[in-house]
């Protein structure tokens, strides 16, 4: 009997990116709903079996209720039954956002929380060894009972834990929620469902992440996936296929500029970025006046045309060329300042200099540049 | 600038018009005497520039008796080699006319703008000129006695010198700085304090925000922290509840509690078995001890028989004994009776004797004072009689001392006046010879006499006639007045008391006197003899005489004198002697007494002995009393046996009972159930709390409150991220400011440096290796220059007057050469200046101004042309 899942996890429902504009975080915050959304239609079209989703549901405990009611109406565009793993975020502790949902009442009968260790026959399709986090701190290896636990024949296994493999994944020394490497092999699993790691990253045969359906970093790790996985028949190694779901993307742009055709390619970059991409642009190294206004006029636009622009150029310093002085017409003492603060740039307050200069050159533009263009330039940089 | 002719007309004390021409380009010299008007040249230069024609304030311009003249003042000039021709005319008729070669003429306020413009001055709104209207002028032609006045005319004229100072530095300034500079400071100010350039405006709102923001992420975090300390509570409370709903330990408790409670019984059972053992106890001993004290009794009665019989015997003796007693007393006491009466005999009779004695030396003794006392009263009769005679006599002879007074001096006043008269009297001494017969009054005379006479008195001389003797003198006749009264009364006096002449009178009175004495005398006397009078005395014989009587007849009365020939003793020691018997008696009698009372007592107790004994013997002999005495007996082996055995069994449970703690075992029972309530306690609360906490958790969880942190925390980012573009934007603005400031001040120091180099070269002429600093307003600042002890620097206004003077000409020259240097007009007026500066200084100050005409024209007005000798160009005269 062929099994086909959608296997996804860290939906981090209710959280709030901070580093951005109100208007971008709410545009990312709901578009995690819309990936869950987008999740019940794949599962509707390819007609799986079940949705297994492997902990962090929610980002937080005390979500509000709306959130809860929200992330419950999601999941309508899906019949068939959502398996819903408690997480580290959602634990289930004695009081947690799983009781706050079920005393809600909107909890839809297909949704099944596991919010104690136990074999669940889902479906009559499959046996489901869940391992659900039920402390605020776990150190231990919840994933252990499945070797032990025996589950009807005929039925695939199918695990579903939220924790770090051991041995396999970097930078975890001594980690929470530990789950030994080969556990699908010894605990005779037909396929482990992992969640925590938000990219979606393959461990072994039958052990996989899903990773995030909705990136949520900067960081390149493969996420905005879900993935559908076939089991043609119990012993039979699974068959995985990662499907796209998210919609925005995350991207960092890092520019060194030298010389003025690296302006250009800096630009030409931003330019280049869409309605959703949401950008992170570090710039440094040096660059002439005229290229900073370029510069920045390019960083402007493409903040108005991108979804979210997080801009960091403090590293960059000004270097006015001699036609940048001329165009000032910076002379007498206004032109030493001019020549002093670029000199400032390379000193212990160089940023500082670096400002200075910025507003320098701009009250000197609209200075020289008739009294109305001065206005409308002074109220378009506000 | 250079005039060229000057011409005055109704000004002041000009009103004849006065023109002045040929002005040479370099220095003017113009001497004058005061009061000849070259303060007034000056100053009518200065209004035909400085006051608008239209000017109603320039009433002071006009000659004092022509009120409707019209001043007027035409001067002519050269600027940049141009001929200006200006005509002015006040008050009267006004009018203004300006006309320049090769352009145009000007006129009225017009004209008066151009030259504003063109000289470097303005005119006031309304009212007369002002020094801080006059500019450039107002700097360069110095008024009398303000030379040395120099920082307000240069603040007054500093706007126009940086303006010149500006434009003819054009390349070293900087098109837009001033305008720059002021944008930034606004900017710059937008956001910090103009002052200490702490936050302001937007950035201290963003700063403050922040805080806020930061404040209640804080309390959220607070928040979620304990909404997640609950929620762990709960799980861990909910733990214990299950497990003691399992366990359910109260139960057990129970069961401890209820074995404790039996095992309490029995030990209370234990103790109520001890506490009837010991009554049993009790009981037998009582009845033990109450047979055998009944035994103990039965003993006692025959024991009683034996006393009672003994005491018989006692009594008996003692009976007898007390009749002995008795008899012997009575003839003791037979015996001190008899000695009692023989003593009082003996006392009678010495009484007797020593009575008699005493009478009869009593009667002796009467007789002696009896008889010394007739003698005294024999006497005292005497003395009084004589004492009575003396005074009779006394009282006879007896003179008033008045009227024997008066008499003398009534003897003495009549021989006083009878001197007096004698004196007064008229002498007559006759030395008679036998003839005639010669009468005096009635008197005869004959032979040798001397008569006076006091009143008139005749002479008859026989035959021949008679002289009338009229004695003169005036008291004659008062004095023989006197005379004559004093005369009857003396005689009437004498005649009273009897005598013949006064001093019959006299003595008389000391008789009398010695009289009394005698009397006196006798009466003391009779005092001593009977002081209490004679009559007393006499009635003392007659009572002592009496008493005599008496005795004798007591005396007679008493017994005869004893014959007895036994020596009696005296009566003392008869006294002592009937006071002992008699004492004797009475103790004999008291003890004869008591023994018979003693006797009666124990014949008494005899008696009772005798019948207690019979009563004994009565109850020893009853027959029951055996038989009695056999049962008790009985009875009292029985008891000591049962009490034996109580005992015995008191011992046992008592040990049994100290195996048995029953306070403990108390305890135990209040403990078991007291832990048992608390269990079953702590397990209802357990569920009430867990309750609660669920309702809590319910309540908070709906708050979201993680979903307002992230909310929170994402608009602290953001604000973090405002403070910080603001904070470096301030930053920025900020070191943009100093950095223009500081520029532009380094541009303004090199400006003022051809004024520095202008100032420092005249400097140079009057102290030699001066300096004198240009402040940032163009004025003079410190002067340094080499004094006595090296380099010294002060203010200008530390510099004397003199100095100051020359310091302020030779900036104003140095100011010139910068305005000429920038193609500006100079023309130099100096009105008396220089009035305090020596005749050494002068000097140098002639060479420095030599110098300046060279570049421009001076006009010098002075009245001292003697000092001004050496100038190099001729003094001229003003006026006609």
């Amino acid at each position: 009997m062929a099994l086909r899942l959608l296997h996804t996890a860290d939906w981090q429902i209710g959280r709030i990116a901070s580093q951005f504009e109100p208007d971008d975080a709410l545009a990312l915050f709901e578009a995690r709903f819309q990936a869950v959304e987008r999740l019940a239609v794949l599962a509707t079209q390819h007609a799986v079996d079940a949705v297994l989703v492997a902990g962090d549901v929610f980002d937080a405990q005390t979500v509000s209720d709306k959130t809860i009611r929200r992330l419950f109406n999601a999941l309508q565009g899906y019949t068939g039954p959502w398996v819903l793993l408690p997480g580290n975020h959602d634990a289930a502790l004695a009081e947690s956002v799983w009781s706050r949902a079920h005393r809600l009442g909107v909890v839809p009968p297909q949704v099944v929380t596991c919010l104690v260790p136990g074999i669940r026959i889902v479906g009559d399709r499959l046996a489901l060894l869940p391992a659900p986090l039920v402390q605020r701190h776990t150190h231990a290896d919840l994933t252990e009972w499945f070797a032990g636990a025996p589950t009807p024949a005929g039925l695939p296994r199918i695990g579903l834990a939220h924790g770090c493999v051991q041995g396999v994944l970097p930078d975890q020394v001594d980690s929470a929620n530990p789950i030994a490497a080969g556990r699908a092999a010894v605990a005779g699993l037909d396929y482990l469902a992992l969640g925590d790691w938000h990219g979606s990253r393959r461990i072994d045969e039958c052990t996989w992440y899903a990773g995030t359906p909705e990136t949520d970093r900067f960081r390149a790790n493969d996420s905005g996936q879900a993935l559908l996985v076939s089991l043609e028949g119990p012993g039979a190694a699974p068959a995985v296929q990662p499907l796209p779901t998210g919609r925005y993307r995350w991207r960092q742009l890092e520019s060194r500029l030298a010389v003025p055709s690296d302006v250009d390619e800096a630009i030409g970059a931003l330019d280049e970025a869409g309605a959703d991409d949401v950008l992170q642009f570090r710039v440094a190294g040096s660059c002439s006046l005229q290229g900073q206004r370029r510069l920045q006029r390019a960083v402007d636009e493409a903040r108005a045309r991108v979804r979210a622009l997080v801009h960091e150029s403090h590293a960059l310093r000004l270097e006015p060329t001699p036609e940048d002085i001329q165009a000032l017409q910076a002379d007498g003492y206004v032109g030493e300042v001019l020549q002093q603060l670029k000199a400032e740039q390379a000193g212990p307050d160089g940023e500082t200099a670096r400002d200075a200069l910025v507003i320098l050159a701009r009250l000197l533009d609209e200075l020289a540049a008739p009294p109305g263009a001065a206005a409308d330039r002074a109220e378009a940089r506000r | 600038m250079k005039l060229r002719r000057l011409r005055i007309e109704h000004f002041k004390r000009f009103r004849e018009p006065l023109t002045l021409e040929g002005f040479a380009d370099g220095l003017n010299l113009f001497a004058a005497p005061n009061e000849s008007g070259k303060s007034t040249v000056a100053e009518a230069i200065r209004a035909a520039f400085f006051e608008r024609h239209r000017s109603s304030s320039v009433e002071h311009l006009r000659p004092w008796d022509e009120p409707a003249a019209t001043p007027t003042v035409e001067v002519s000039f050269d600027i940049g080699g141009r001929r200006y021709q200006l005509s002015k005319a006040f008050l009267g008729r006004k009018r203004c006319e300006l006309l320049i070669a090769g352009q145009a003429a000007l006129d009225g306020a017009a004209a008066e703008d151009h030259l504003a413009g063109l000289l470097g001055f303005r005119f006031p709104g309304k009212g007369a000129s002002a020094p801080e209207h006059m500019g450039i002028p107002g700097l360069l032609w110095i008024r009398q006695g303000s030379a040395h006045e120099l920082a307000g005319a240069v603040a007054h004229a500093a706007e126009h010198l940086r303006q010149v100072l500006g434009e003819s530095l054009g390349d070293l300034t900087s098109s837009t700085g001033d305008t720059l500079l002021r944008a930034v400071e606004t900017s710059r100010n937008e956001l910090l304090t103009p002052a200490t350039g702490q936050p302001k405006g937007e950035y201290a709102a963003a700063i403050q925000r922040k805080g806020e923001l930061a404040g209640q992420l804080a309390e959220l975090d607070r928040d979620i922290a304990a909404y997640q300390g609950s929620v762990d509570r709960l799980a861990g409370l909910r733990r214990e509840h299950r497990r003691d709903e399992q366990d359910r330990p109260w139960v057990a408790v129970r069961e401890q509690h209820r074995a404790a409670l039996a095992r309490l019984e029995t030990a209370q059972g234990l103790e109520s078995r001890q506490q009837a053992e010991q009554a049993a106890l009790q009981q037998w001993r009582t009845q033990a001890a109450a047979l055998r004290s009944e035994l103990e009794a039965f003993a006692r009665d025959d024991a009683a028989v034996t006393a009672r019989r003994q005491a018989l015997a006692q009594k008996a003796a003692a009976e007898s004994a007390a009749q002995v007693d008795v008899q012997s007393w009575e003839r003791r006491h037979a015996e001190a009776v008899a000695a009692d009466a023989g003593s009082r005999q003996v006392l009678e009779r010495v009484r007797a004797a020593a009575s008699r004695a005493d009478v009869t030396r009593a009667a002796a003794e009467l007789d002696a004072t009896l008889g010394t006392l007739a003698g005294t009263v024999a006497r005292a009769r005497d003395e009084r009689a004589r004492g009575a005679r003396l005074q009779a006599e006394a009282e006879a002879l007896a003179i008033a001392p008045a009227e024997l007074k008066r008499a003398s001096q009534l003897a003495e006043t009549l021989r006083d006046v009878g001197v007096k008269l004698d004196a007064a009297a008229t002498t007559l001494e006759f030395d008679l010879a036998d003839g005639p017969v010669v009468r005096l009054g009635e008197e005869t005379l004959a032979g040798r006499a001397r008569r006076t006479v006091v009143d008139r008195t005749e002479i008859h001389i026989e035959g021949i006639g008679r002289i009338a003797v009229q004695p003169g003198g005036a008291d004659i006749p008062a004095l023989t007045a006197q005379r004559d009264s004093l005369a009857a009364e003396l005689t009437g006096l004498l005649h009273r008391l009897r005598v013949a002449h006064v001093a019959e009178a006299q003595e008389r009175a000391r008789q009398a006197s010695q009289r009394l004495q005698e009397a006196r005398a006798s009466r003391t006397v009779l005092e001593a003899l009977a002081p209490a009078g004679v009559d007393a005395l006499e009635a003392e014989l007659a009572a002592r005489t009496a008493r005599r009587g008496e005795l004798l007849a007591a005396l007679a009365a008493l017994p005869p004198a004893d014959v007895g020939g036994e020596a009696l003793p005296d009566l003392p020691g008869a006294q002592a002697q009937a006071e002992r018997a008699a004492k004797a008696l009475e103790d004999a009698a008291s003890a004869l007494g008591q023994a018979r009372v003693a006797a009666a007592r124990a014949q008494s107790d005899h008696q009772a002995a005798r019948q207690e004994l019979a009563a004994a013997q009565a109850t020893a002999d009853d027959e029951r009393r055996a038989a009695r005495m056999a049962v008790a007996r009985q009875a009292l082996i029985d008891a000591a046996a049962q009490e034996e055995a109580a005992r015995q069994r008191v011992e046992s449970t008592a040990a049994e009972l100290k195996s048995v703690n029953l306070g403990v075992l108390r305890q135990d029972v209040e403990r078991f159930a007291r832990s048992a309530q608390q269990l079953e306690d702590a397990h209802e609360r357990r569920r009430q709390e867990i309750v609660r906490l669920e309702v809590a958790l319910e309540t908070q969880g709906a708050l979201g409150l993680e979903e307002q942190r992230g909310e929170r925390e994402r608009e602290l980012e953001a604000a973090s991220r405002r403070v910080d573009e603001l904070s470096r934007r301030a930053g920025a603005l900020d070191h943009l400011l100093a950095l223009l400031r500081e520029k532009r001040a380094a541009l303004a120091r090199r400006l003022r440096a051809p004024l520095q180099k202008h100032l420092d070269h005249y400097l140079g002429l009057l102290f030699p290796g001066a300096h004198i600093e240009v402040a940032d307003d163009l004025s003079p600042g410190a002067i340094t220059r080499d004094g006595p002890r090296g380099p010294e620097s002060g203010g200008f206004e530390d510099l004397s007057v003199g100095t100051r003077e020359q310091m302020g000409i030779v900036a104003r020259l140095a100011y010139a050469d910068l305005l000429q240097e920038a193609g500006r007009p100079t023309l130099l007026i100096l009105d008396d200046a220089l009035v305090n500066t020596d005749e050494d200084r002068l000097g140098q100050m002639k060479r420095v101004l030599y110098d300046a005409a060279q570049r421009h024209q001076v006009l010098i007005f002075t009245c001292h042309p003697a000092a001004w000798r050496d100038l190099g160009v001729a003094a001229r005269a003003i006026g006609p």
